[in-house]
């Protein structure tokens, strides 16, 4: 028995290696990593697998080609295959996508526990109250607070000034970001170390506490004994030449928790032999984009927290959230339009430019199947009443751009043009509904084996337990049957954490 | 196939006054990078995209030949009209290269200057493999002028604390 601890692809020909484990948690991004500080904490032994490569602030990439090849799989090539191919954005590497989100608080909004009893038949009122109580911890550990006056630039400034001129409710953020200095490297990692992504807390609780971390390490199956999942196993893959190394297997005792994201767990399953009907469905998203203001000082918004401003006033209706989002330049120069001299001049505005977005809390729903090769092939594209949404959403950004003082605004939609004036918003309200016209990403994901009380309906019980087989529970975004219109890392934390909790009480 | 590669994602990004173009930024080194780096089924696409750009000047100029014979004006409304096709799919399979292109420039320590950025740091390309990971730990904070004026305006128009974390 090899005792706890940190392993990982070494060399090729190395060992396999073969683990027990009370609790094996596929995947450590914020829902694994959660779950496993809670059963960690109870005494039971952990073992954490992850995909991707454990890299440390000091190991961050700065340059947006080294996050896609550092922090990314497969260089951040997984893109919905519908009508229009909107890149999906994940990490992979541990500590999953709260490595290069911007680590936003808001809490589960009451209404979701009140949808999910209505449509799913997850009694509410218990778990909100579990949730919340979870939050208030998982808040206090990662030290949540509004991003700091002297940390927020102008480019969030902007966006508050912008909200108030138009009298609409907005905030800045609260963010587990402890003392954020505003180096504007969200997206890239905090190499200041500042940014309380799980890499950074609960998984180094769990080597603490005599837990396993297993990293470069992609779980091909679950693998089951009889009805019983009975632990996972898979091959090492060295992160730099993408080549498959030395087999392991971990051996779970009580249970195999899966969070391996909305994309992979229900893969995961499939590839793994679960039959269950709903597996692959429910689907969902807050499809985003940006649009970009013009002004004449400049806004420089790279100086200053990545994110640090939002607005839930529209999330009810008619289902919206507008954030600020600064994107680095060289992501600015290929989202722009054009191309060759057109695009140069037009990246020469740089410093004058801000991009905030609009996210839909979109109705509509797809599909997670496996690939050919194993892999998630996601078939998701919105109605034409989200794009109606979508399309409102980007007018009032437009708006908000206009009342913070833009000379012009850039929609980035196709077949408008490339810049608009304060009179000219209505050209959005009016713009495609064709999602081909957008250059839109999918960042916030739910569903694929989503929970409900009706086993015909969902592929989780309420407390996260696979129906048809013992042992197997999904702890992580996959088990969220709506979208919830805010920000869900709080909510993947805190489900997971009630989830893993109930299995040690 | 890097030299196909190199022509496409020059093309897409020339000299314009001050701003020097990607063929002056080391773009040699960043795709041999890339190339090394990525995934075989990433590089194809890249190197298929870049024969695609090749071959679509009858597309966008209404011109038969391969878009390396193109003089530079032409070259450079052929990369302005392919990125902004009406066809979706064509403007897809060159959003690889533009996008790659704009990161390999971007990024460039010569472009950043000329927007008052400082030049990134070399990627370090590490990972933890030791048996125990410790807890980072947090240097002083430090944040810069530009951001503490912000952050003194903010105070001054009593915005310190406006935050809000339960929407319901």
């Amino acid at each position: 028995m090899i005792a706890g601890g940190h392993l990982t692809f070494e060399r090729f020909g190395q060992p396999a290696i073969e683990l027990e484990a009370d609790y094996v948690v596929v995947g450590s991004g914020a829902g694994g990593a959660a779950a496993a500080a809670i059963l960690a904490r109870s005494g039971r032994s952990v073992a954490v697998v992850e995909a991707g490569p454990w890299r440390a602030p000091e190991d961050y990439p700065s340059t947006t080609t080294g996050t896609m090849r550092d922090l990314f799989a497969d260089w951040g090539a997984l893109v919905t295959q519908s009508r229009a191919l909107w890149p999906i954005v994940q990490a992979s590497c541990v500590g999953g996508t709260t490595v290069v989100n911007s680590a936003i608080v808001v809490r589960t909004p009451a209404d979701c526990f009140d949808r999910w009893e209505e449509e799913y038949g997850i009694e509410g009122d218990e778990l909100r109250d579990r949730v919340w109580e979870h939050q208030d911890r998982i808040e206090d550990e990662l030290c949540a607070g509004v991003v700091p006056a002297d940390a927020r630039g102008r480019f969030n400034t902007l966006a508050m000034d912008g909200a108030e001129a138009l009298g609409w409710d907005s905030h800045y953020m609260v963010r587990s970001v402890d003392r954020c200095e505003g180096t504007g490297q969200c997206l890239q990692g905090c190499r200041k170390a500042r940014k309380q992504s799980t890499n950074a807390n609960w998984l180094p609780e769990v080597l603490e506490r005599g837990g396993w971390v297993l990293s470069c390490a992609p779980v091909d199956r679950v693998d089951f004994d009889g009805s019983r999942a009975s632990g996972v196993s898979g091959r090492l893959r060295d992160p730099v030449t993408h080549r498959w190394g030395s087999s392991f297997r971990v051996r779970a005792r009580r249970a195999v928790l899966v969070a391996a994201s909305a994309t992979k767990s229900p893969v995961l399953l499939a590839r793994s032999g679960l039959k269950n009907k709903p597996l692959g469905t429910l689907f969902r998203a807050h499809p985003g984009t940006g649009v970009f203001g013009v002004y004449d000082d400049p806004v420089d918004q790279n100086v200053g927290a990545t994110q640090a401003w939002a607005s839930t006033a529209f999330r009810v209706e008619p289902g919206l959230k507008l954030e600020t989002l600064a994107i680095p330049p060289e992501m600015v120069a290929g989202r722009l339009p054009g191309g060759g001299a057109e695009l140069v001049r037009r990246f020469a505005e740089y410093r004058h430019l801000a991009m905030w977005v609009a996210a839909v809390r979109a109705e509509s729903a797809g599909t997670v199947r496996p690939g050919l090769f194993g892999e998630p092939v996601v078939r998701y594209v919105l109605d034409a009443a989200d794009m109606h949404r979508f399309r409102q959403g980007l007018a009032l950004v437009a708006r908000m751009h206009f009342a913070a003082g833009a000379r012009a605004v850039i929609p980035g939609i196709y077949g408008l043009p490339y810049a608009i004036g304060p009179d000219e918003p209505h050209l959005i309200e009016e713009g495609p509904l064709d999602p081909r016209a957008y250059i839109a990403i999918l960042s916030h994901l739910f569903g694929g084996c989503a929970m409900s009380a009706d086993p015909r309906q969902g592929v989780c019980d309420a407390h996260g337990k696979v129906y048809g087989v013992e042992g197997l529970y999904v702890v992580d975004a996959s088990v969220i049957p709506t979208t919830i219109g805010v920000n869900p890392q709080h909510t993947i934390m805190a489900l997971a954490s009630v989830f893993a909790e109930r299995l040690v009480a | 196939m890097n030299g196909l590669v190199r022509f496409a994602l020059c093309a897409f990004y020339p000299r314009v006054d001050d701003l020097p173009g990607l063929a002056e930024l080391g773009v040699d080194d960043a795709i041999a990078a890339i190339r090394r780096d990525s995934t075989p089924l990433f590089w194809v696409g890249v190197v298929g995209a870049a024969v695609f750009f090749q071959l679509t000047p009858l597309i966008t100029l209404k011109r038969p030949v391969p878009a390396v014979l193109l003089g530079g004006e032409d070259l450079d409304r052929h990369a302005h009209l392919i990125a902004t096709h009406p066809s979706y799919h064509v403007r897809q399979i060159i959003v690889l290269l533009k996008l790659l292109a704009g990161m390999i420039w971007g990024q460039s320590a010569a472009i950043r200057a000329t927007i008052a950025l400082p030049p990134y740091p070399a990627d370090p390309g590490t990972r933890r493999t030791e048996r125990l990971v410790a807890r980072p730990v947090i240097g002083p904070r430090a944040p810069s002028e530009v951001l503490v004026q912000v952050g003194r305006d903010e105070l001054a128009r009593g915005r310190g604390d406006h935050a809000s974390r339960r929407v319901a």
